[in-house]
């Protein structure tokens, strides 16, 4: 009797592991094909795609969108990585930093104004002056225009992350801050010592999301940055999509341009210079995004 | 002792941020009007050679010494796009020289993407937060609505001073489109043929020459045109809806209208407004798709198709004509599909008068917050001046960026400079090679017999219909789009039509629209 109740279950078990992984593998496949699409259409000819719609293998191989992204406009192009390099790398760093200060602060009992720094937090969160008053602000207050801190200041912080971090923070155990203090040490040196590096898994997601949205912000450049030498890798793609889209639909426009110029590819190709980098590196961080996600939602 | 020092470096802090600030200002004026002393001892020593240049260089046209200041200055002048690498390259040399020698001022460019153009941009953003800049170039339905926000400058002063040799060159009239209120403010650039446009019908002159047709001058010939495109080729007739395809419109009756808003034409000669739905025109359109969707013209994509320009990619036999300019336009691209395609482009009903809606679609306005409006005027008039310079600033140094064979421009290098489009100047401009000399016989003459249309320079202020017009508009998507696509009958679905429009509050939208093109009107 025993046994047939066993193979029972796992048979249904296994039916049920293999519906799951069917599943998840659909899900999986339809997650990748749009991105499969842009890579084979990245590499086809204009005039194919113009015909035939997208395709995943291209109908007529040819290297022209990223000949014309690439080309001409490489030196450009390697420019806008530079900034964008340094600007994910430098922001990232000053956000962890002014964000685990600030959640670090919240955390700390004996701190009589924790409550007011929590509303000017929360309030932001909810209510917006709008975008006018931002932007004469940075502009004509923090004379931010053409600035490298433009792209990194406006971004630096992000309430959400910052109650993150305090969860995060909050996890650990308020005896070790105690001891700490017992022997000696100020806040300074317990948030160094203690706090920072036991938090690391949330440090290092809350990091992850800053980086991603610095690697992908094209706002900032649009609204701070007009020397061309500046703009950042998205708000230069951006830029020229938008150019290029302009000169295709213009119908009274190109008087003279014989160019045919390449739109869908080239959009496509633009994707993929944009992307290829954060894919590359995703898999080194995924272990940290998962476990950062779940350890604030379980407590203790 | 710790307190104190530390409350002591904080106030020391922030005394010198409160300095930081003022010292970068007082600092910044001092440079700045050190700077400017030295430039204006050089300006004194340059403008008695440059005065010599400019003479020589304009040649017979009025040397226009007395209007050039005296002074160096410099303006920020906002363009949309990417400036090229030739671009900047000139902007730091010879685009400057000749700015500093013509008109003792400095151009300083920024660019912004394509979709900052227009209302609710960066632009506007940048006038409302006082940031300073002194022109960017503008079109009628953006120019309307600053103007509305109080974003930009009155002109009237600077135009009839500053733009000697513009008007020369171009058509008062295009004022016109930029005239709001008591003041112009705007100054319009370039001037091409624009009569009649997306009233011819664009064709493929190889497959008429292969079924052996001449002509196309009404809407029979024109479904004996694409019928026959269809069964040698396989090509559609067309992937345009009719509401939006003026030249079928234009076929359809004897009356002569054109369209104002969503749903609402105006009869040019009666200056009544139609009701487009209730239309014989709507009625005629609307069959004649569905006949030709009956007979498998139209696609049944048509709706929603991703395909950018189905006629450049042999998909289609006809699309809407621009004035003559297929030949650069639609050519090029077909050729890499069919080599040996030609295209022309025919009026239907071509006894009907022309009208001319536009007159230039790009222009020069000044935002409230400069002071420099005389210079950009002076910057303008120099963009227009003559053909030495309109040469100069759209294809760049001859010899170096461009040939000329035969009086026409042969381009060696393909960066944008100054947009052609904006600067052409059918007066003054030289073509490039690529229009050949029977196609500039045409189209030099394009505009002649066409007549201003009556609506010229009218711009509907949609606020106080803002609800109404999006109800239309969605009301009009989705009922009246499918019937002119030919996928939905008249008689079936008309009633259904008519009825939403007017709950959509189609006769408030009508009132308010006949109300402001009364004033309009009066005031013309």
């Amino acid at each position: 009797m025993k046994q047939k109740k066993k193979m029972k279950r796992s048979a249904s078990d296994r039916i049920l592991l293999i519906s799951f992984y069917i599943i998840i593998g659909l899900f999986a496949v339809i997650c990748l094909y749009p991105l499969l699409l842009a890579v084979g259409t990245s590499f086809s000819d204009e005039a194919s795609v113009t015909v035939n719609g997208y395709s995943v293998i291209p109908k007529k191989f040819s290297l022209e969108a990223y000949g014309m992204i690439l080309g001409s406009l490489g030196k450009n192009i390697l420019n806008a990585y530079m900034v964008t390099i340094a600007v994910t790398v430098i922001g990232t760093a000053v956000s962890v930093l002014v964000s685990a200060s600030f959640a670090y602060v919240l955390t700390v009992k004996d701190f009589k104004m924790r409550s007011v720094l929590n509303m000017f937090l929360y309030i932001p969160m909810i209510f917006s002056a709008g975008l006018l008053p931002w932007y004469i602000m940075c502009t004509k207050y923090y004379h931010l225009t053409d600035n490298f801190l433009a792209l990194i200041l406006p971004g630096c912080m992000n309430a959400f992350n910052v109650f993150l971090l305090r969860n995060f923070f909050k996890s650990i155990p308020d005896e070790l801050a105690e001891a700490a203090k017992i022997d000696g040490a100020n806040y300074l040196r317990i948030f160094r010592v203690i706090y920072f590096p036991l938090a690391k898994v949330g440090l290092v997601t809350v990091g992850l999301f800053y980086a991603l949205s610095y690697w992908n912000d094209y706002y900032l450049a649009l609204m701070f940055i007009n020397k061309q030498n500046m703009y950042p890798l998205q708000y230069y793609l951006y830029n020229m999509l938008a150019n290029v889209q302009f000169i295709a639909n213009q119908a009274n426009a190109s008087l003279g341009y014989n160019i045919n110029i390449p739109l869908e590819t080239t959009k496509m190709a633009t994707i993929c210079v944009t992307i290829g980098p954060i894919i590359l590196l995703y898999p080194f961080v995924q272990k940290y995004i998962t476990k950062g996600v779940i350890v604030g939602a379980v407590k203790g | 002792m710790k307190k104190k020092v530390i409350s002591m470096l904080l106030a020391a802090a922030l005394t010198m941020t409160a300095l930081a600030g003022c010292g970068n200002e007082a600092g910044g004026n001092a440079g700045s009007e050190a700077a400017k002393a030295e430039e204006t001892a050089q300006t004194a020593a340059e403008s008695a050679d440059g005065d010599a240049v400019s003479a020589e260089d304009v040649g017979e046209t009025v040397t226009d010494a007395s209007l050039r200041p005296e002074t160096l200055d410099t303006i920020k002048v906002v363009l949309f796009g990417e400036e090229s690498p030739r671009m900047q390259e000139l902007m730091e040399n010879e685009f400057q020289q000749v700015f500093i020698d013509e008109i003792n001022t400095k151009v300083e460019l920024m660019y912004l993407p394509w979709t900052e153009n227009g209302a609710g941009g960066k632009v506007d953003l940048m006038i409302a937060s006082g940031q300073e800049f002194d022109a960017c170039i503008v079109d009628p339905t953006w120019a309307a609505s600053s103007y509305s926000k109080g974003y930009l400058q009155d002109l009237s002063g600077v135009i009839d001073k500053y733009l000697p040799d513009w008007h020369e060159n171009m058509d008062a009239t295009a004022f016109e489109a930029y005239h709001f209120g008591d003041g112009v403010y705007a100054i319009p650039i370039g001037n091409k043929p624009t009569a009649g446009v997306f009233n011819t019908v664009c064709v493929r002159q190889d497959i008429m020459d292969e079924i052996g047709m001449t002509d196309i001058s009404t809407l029979e010939e024109l479904t004996e045109y694409v019928t026959k495109a269809k069964e040698l080729h396989g090509l559609y007739a067309t992937y345009e809806l009719s509401g939006n395809a003026p030249y079928i419109i234009r076929g359809t009756s004897d009356r002569n209208i054109t369209e104002l808003a969503t749903g609402l034409w105006i009869d040019q000669d009666t200056h009544e407004l139609i009701n487009f739905a209730e239309s014989p025109e709507f009625e005629a359109g609307v069959n004649l798709y569905n006949d030709w969707y009956a007979a498998g013209l139209i696609p049944k994509d048509i709706l929603t198709n991703t395909v950018t320009l189905p006629f450049q990619a042999n998909m289609s036999s006809i699309m809407r004509g621009t004035c003559g300019t297929t030949l650069i336009e639609n050519e090029p691209g077909l050729k890499t599909v069919v080599p040996e395609a030609k295209t022309a482009e025919y009026y239907i009903s071509p006894e009907k008068p022309i009208y001319k809606a536009t007159y230039e679609n790009t222009a020069f306005q000044v935002p409230v917050t400069s002071t420099k409006a005389d210079r950009v005027a002076l910057f303008v008039n120099l963009l227009q001046k003559n053909t030495e310079l309109a040469n100069l600033f759209a294809y760049g140094v001859e010899g170096t960026d461009y040939e000329l064979v035969d009086g026409k421009v042969s381009k060696i290098s393909t960066d944008e400079l100054f947009y052609e489009w904006m600067i052409y100047n059918v007066k003054i401009s030289s073509p490039t090679v690529a229009y050949t000399d029977e196609f500039m016989e045409v189209y030099k003459d394009w505009d002649e017999g066409a007549q201003p249309s009556v609506t010229f320079g009218f711009s509907i202020d949609y606020s106080p219909i803002k609800t109404e017009k999006a109800q239309i508009d969605s009301v009009w998507d989705e009922l009246a789009t499918p019937m002119m696509a030919g996928l939905k009958d008249y008689d079936s679905n008309i009633e259904e039509l008519k009825s939403q429009l007017k709950a959509a509050g189609w006769d408030t939208y009508v009132a308010e629209i006949q109300r402001q093109f009364d004033e309009f009107m009066a005031n013309k």
